[in-house]
């Protein structure tokens, strides 16, 4: 005998029959935001810094921590990284490109013709030319320029958004977690309960959040345990997920109160479906929209709060980097070295800009009252 | 013929939707006199709102009008927002279907309509009060003084209607524009309403331009008629004509599909069968005393205290199999609450709500409870709010069957889903569609069928056809006629419409502030009330017919309901018995059998 199919199964085998299809709310709101351009631009914008976060490593010949001592604080230019010659191969016979004394890339052709302009007064074919291999740009450059004890910032910037991005998900993913189960708890029982677990609420909020973090930070600053980049990295997570899902727990309580007294609820509870039934069935589906509008509004400020606590000194440590310890080095050079906080603090505004727009677009995509 | 107030010429509105196009007016062409009523008459959807906010100016941004409207000969399309917010404010003021929306609640009424004063009429702040208060006092508003100082929450539906018909006449307008002026009131306070309109007309000269899709409303009030169908006029004419020698097809369907209170069994529709031996027949619920009181928290103290708000008081009555019960009442009269309480919906309740002579449900709990369910189903008034707006309409239907007959297999399912889908009125090929795809009357089909496909003996209908349009009302109520006579159920039909209830109920039952004042068979009810309070309800309903509403005298019911939770409002018609103390236990006023199967409550004569 076959199993008995689950009351969830059989509804879902009722929906794969070969019947005139529907428009569901979901396949509305998907129209929506894609017809949402400042939303579909973050959408590409995002996933290029996620692409670009992902693939650091492969995108350039520095590593996040080795530290040039040629090119201490160097600005952001084109020009070849000295270092590096000493690796190229001088015995290519036919070369492309030539890299002139003053370190000026031009075709070895013009080389040859204007030697003098190239190489400086009095020179002659041959003098001061330093390679005559092909050298492509992208090998050498600090296009971005270096930090103030030589690291490449355009790489170290792709390090910072791994670690900022990763801080927003996961912390996110915590927030949402306890605030869904957390929330949805306290809005389905409802009375006396849901009193309680809310004043335990407003209570967590009257805490000043940054306050309580640098506590933590501080006090766990001197275990060994701590000490370890990586348990270091959990602990932020911990940290900050523990007071972000206040609100997500306001917002899902919130949601459950209003759609328990929906009469399709009240139609569910006539027919006798199970408590459970309807919270799977009936809650959760409709509580979905606010909480991804809120989960994508939740990551930037996730961010901001990562960057903000490593700004203090009490985020990742050194040598690995984020953002906000990028745009903290960026603001004590700002004077000399303006480029090492302009360029961490414009990728995170764009970063922070796109998510927010997203945030947005999905809002209007899934309220129904825009129907 | 008078020169005209409004004139409108080949109007044309369109909305600009993520669909495509919406043209909502075609070329519409009327004057509206000096002094005149016009109705517009039209389903939802026709257009006949639009119409006149193009017409003001008040369109939405995605909306666009061309044509011509002449307000006085000044053109209006196209004119300066200066020169038509001069014009709306006190020229040609409207008035929209929900009062409550459309005064502004941080402000006291009495404020709002001296802003207005002095905004229009460049006069001071003390002529400005006055003039306000007379206006109030025009609109019958009780203690006018008192209430110029409160806020829009703290007055009822009625009342606060009438603040709005004293704000948009304040400055002697020309023209009114009625959008739906009654349609959230409630019968008696509808009644008033009106009748307040026709003295401004008749006192002022207003012209009222009357946006309705009430047919009696419409015969009561209108001297013209322009039937709006699609964003077109499909008839036009003086009442008399359109209502007793109807051209078109539209038209004609439109009054067949009104419902009568003189008139119940209407022919070309199910004809409801008669209950025979009704004493014999077999009790399907016995509801006995049933109570339920919320307990209301007020100020007062520090922590304040709480009063029961007694919406259901001690209500009792015997449905039999295959009967259908009307429960009418006004707003708050707890019919909504009995109907849950039935339904062992709502909490706290009392009393007992016998089964089939066995089981008192008021007693069942837990799963015994949720197995009983299927007995028992609900439809529910508002068709789109009572499915789940992510769920196919199939499983909507599926889910009380598959909860209720787990050992069902999915095919079963979804042959029994198509099936019900069939006798419903739906295509069983929608399976897989959604709500908002539907119209309000699809939906309500679908919400019957989901109420039906367990095959329940009793189904509670609480409003069920009052959200829809005519037309619509019609045809839900010839279906639920015609699925009681293929199943056999009992039906309890709750409704404000004292005219549909007549069609489809065998017996009606009258309630007041939670207790029953009448209860009788539905000839009996209609044709010898013996309680003032049912007497003032039937009279108030506007008739769908123009001659018989001008000769009518009515009956009149004065003032608003009483708040429940003031213990002397249960004794409103029984006021030698009442103590003067807000608070005190009163007299229950008992029902009593004036003739075989006619009950009735105490009352003072009248």
């Amino acid at each position: 005998m076959a199993l008995p199919l689950s009351q969830d199964a059989k509804l879902e085998a009722m929906t794969a029959a070969q019947e005139v299809k529907g428009r569901s709310l979901w396949q509305d709101a998907r129209r929506r935001l894609f017809r949402n351009k400042a939303a579909v631009v973050s959408m590409i914008i995002l996933s290029i810094i996620v692409a670009l976060a992902i693939l650091a490593p492969s995108l350039s010949r520095h590593a996040y921590d080795a530290q040039d001592y040629n090119q201490v604080g160097c600005p952001p230019s084109w020009a070849i990284d000295m270092t590096k010659l000493d690796d190229l191969d001088y015995a290519d016979a036919n070369p492309e490109a030539a890299i002139c004394g003053q370190g000026i890339v031009m075709s070895f052709e013009t080389a040859l013709a204007d030697w003098e302009l190239a190489c400086g007064e009095g020179a002659s074919p041959g003098d001061g030319v330093v390679c005559g291999a092909k050298p492509t740009i992208d090998d050498f450059k600090h296009f971005l320029g270096t930090d103030a004890v030589g690291r490449d910032l355009w790489v170290r910037i792709l390090y910072g958004a791994r670690v900022s991005l990763s801080v927003g998900v996961v912390a996110t993913v915590v927030a949402l977690f306890i605030g869904v189960l957390y929330g949805a708890t306290a809005g389905y029982i409802g009375g006396r309960v849901d009193s309680v677990m809310m004043r335990f609420v407003d209570i967590m909020y009257a805490l000043p959040f940054i306050f309580f973090v640098i506590i933590l930070m501080t006090v766990t600053a001197d275990i060994p345990f701590f000490k370890d980049p990586f348990n270091r990295f959990i602990l932020i997570f911990a940290a900050i997920g523990a007071v972000e899902w206040l609100t997500m727990a306001r917002i899902v309580r919130g949601q459950t109160l209003s759609i328990r007294r929906k009469e399709f609820v009240e139609a569910a509870v006539a027919a006798g479906v199970s408590n459970r039934a309807i919270i799977v069935r009936h809650v959760i589906p409709n509580v979905i929209g606010p909480v991804i509008v809120f989960v994508t509004l939740t990551i930037p400020s996730i961010i901001l709060a990562e960057s903000f606590l490593s700004f203090l000194g009490l985020g990742v440590q050194e040598p690995m980097t984020s953002w906000g310890v990028l745009i903290s080095e960026g603001a004590n050079e700002m004077e000399t070295k303006p480029w090492m906080l302009i360029f961490p603090a414009l990728m995170m505004a764009v970063t922070l800009f796109c998510f927010n727009f997203i945030g947005d677009g999905l809002r209007d995509a899934l309220d129904p009252k825009d129907r | 013929m008078p020169e005209p107030i409004l004139q409108i010429q080949d109007l044309n509105v369109r909305f600009k939707t993520p669909d495509g196009i919406v043209h909502a007016v075609k070329g519409a062409t009327f004057d509206i006199a000096k002094g005149e009523v016009v109705g517009v008459v039209g389903e939802s959807g026709s257009g006949k709102s639009q119409m006149f906010m193009a017409a003001v100016g008040l369109l939405s941004g995605n909306g666009e009008a061309t044509g011509s409207v002449k307000f006085k000969g000044q053109e209006l399309i196209g004119a300066p927002q200066k020169l038509l917010r001069t014009i709306r404010g006190s020229k040609a003021s409207v008035i929209f279907q929900d009062p409550l929306t459309s005064l502004t609640p941080h402000m006291k009424v009495g404020q709002q309509i001296v802003e207005i004063l002095t905004t229009h009429k460049n006069i001071g702040q003390a002529d400005a009060e006055r003039r306000a208060l007379d206006m109030l006092e025009l609109v019958r508003i009780p203690e006018a003084k008192r209430r110029m100082q409160q806020y829009p929450h703290e007055l009822s539906g009625g009342m606060r209607q009438r603040v709005m018909i004293a704000m948009a006449t304040a400055c002697d307008p020309d023209l009114l524009i009625a959008d739906e002026p009654t349609t959230a009131l409630d019968v008696t306070v509808q009644a008033q309403v009106l009748e307040i309109m026709r003295d401004l007309t008749r006192e002022l000269g207003t012209a009222i331009a009357l946006i309705s899709h009430d047919m009696g409303v419409i015969a009561s009030m209108c001297d013209r008629v322009q039937v709006m169908r699609y964003g077109e006029f499909v008839e036009a004419g003086p009442v008399d004509d359109i209502f007793y020698a109807p051209r078109h097809d539209y038209t004609r369907m439109l009054l067949d599909a009104v419902p009568r209170l003189d008139q119940p069994d209407k022919p070309g529709h199910p004809v409801l069968p008669p209950i025979e031996n009704w004493w014999e027949r077999e009790t399907l619920i016995d509801v006995q005393d049933v109570k339920v009181h919320f307990p209301i928290r007020m100020s007062g103290g520090l922590f304040g205290k709480t009063k029961p708000l007694k919406a259901v008081n001690g209500v009792s009555f015997e449905l039999k199999k295959g009967e259908t019960l009307g429960i009418v009442g006004e707003s708050g009269c707890g019919k909504s609450t009995l109907a849950r309480a039935v339904l062992q919906l709502v909490e706290p309740r009392q009393g007992a709500v016998v089964w089939l002579g066995k089981k008192d449900l008021m007693k069942t709990r837990g799963n015994e409870l949720r197995k009983m369910r299927r007995e028992f189903q609900i439809v529910f008034q508002d068709p789109l709010a009572s499915l789940d707006p992510r769920m196919p309409i199939g499983k909507s239907i599926a889910e009380p069957l598959i909860t209720q007959e787990p050992h069902l297999a999915a095919s079963e399912v979804r042959d029994r889903v198509k099936d019900m889908m069939k006798r419903v009125g739906l295509d069983p090929a929608w399976i897989n569609r959604y709500p908002h795809e539907f119209s309000g009357g699809q939906n309500q089909r679908v919400g019957i069928a989901r109420a039906m496909i367990v095959r329940p003996q009793l189904v509670i209908c609480d409003e069920a056809v009052s959200a829809l349009d005519v037309s619509i009302q019609r045809q839900i109520v010839d279906l639920l006629m015609k699925l009681q006579a293929e199943f056999g159920m009992s039906m309890m039909f709750i409704s404000h419409d004292l005219s549909v209830v007549r069609q489809i109920s065998h017996r009606i039952m009258v309630l007041y502030l939670g207790r029953i004042v009448e209860l009788a068979d539905r000839e009996e009810i209609y044709e010898n009330p013996l309680h003032p309070y049912t007497r003032g309800l039937i009279s108030a309903v506007p008739l769908p017919d123009p001659q018989l509403e001008r000769s009518l005298t009515r009956i009149k019911l004065h003032g608003d309901l009483p708040s429940p939770l003031d213990s002397r409002a249960a004794l409103t018609f029984l006021k030698s018995k009442v103590i003067d103390d807000p608070d005190a236990e009163q007299y229950v006023p008992q029902l009593v059998e004036a003739m075989p199967g006619h009950f009735v409550a105490e009352h003072d004569p009248v």
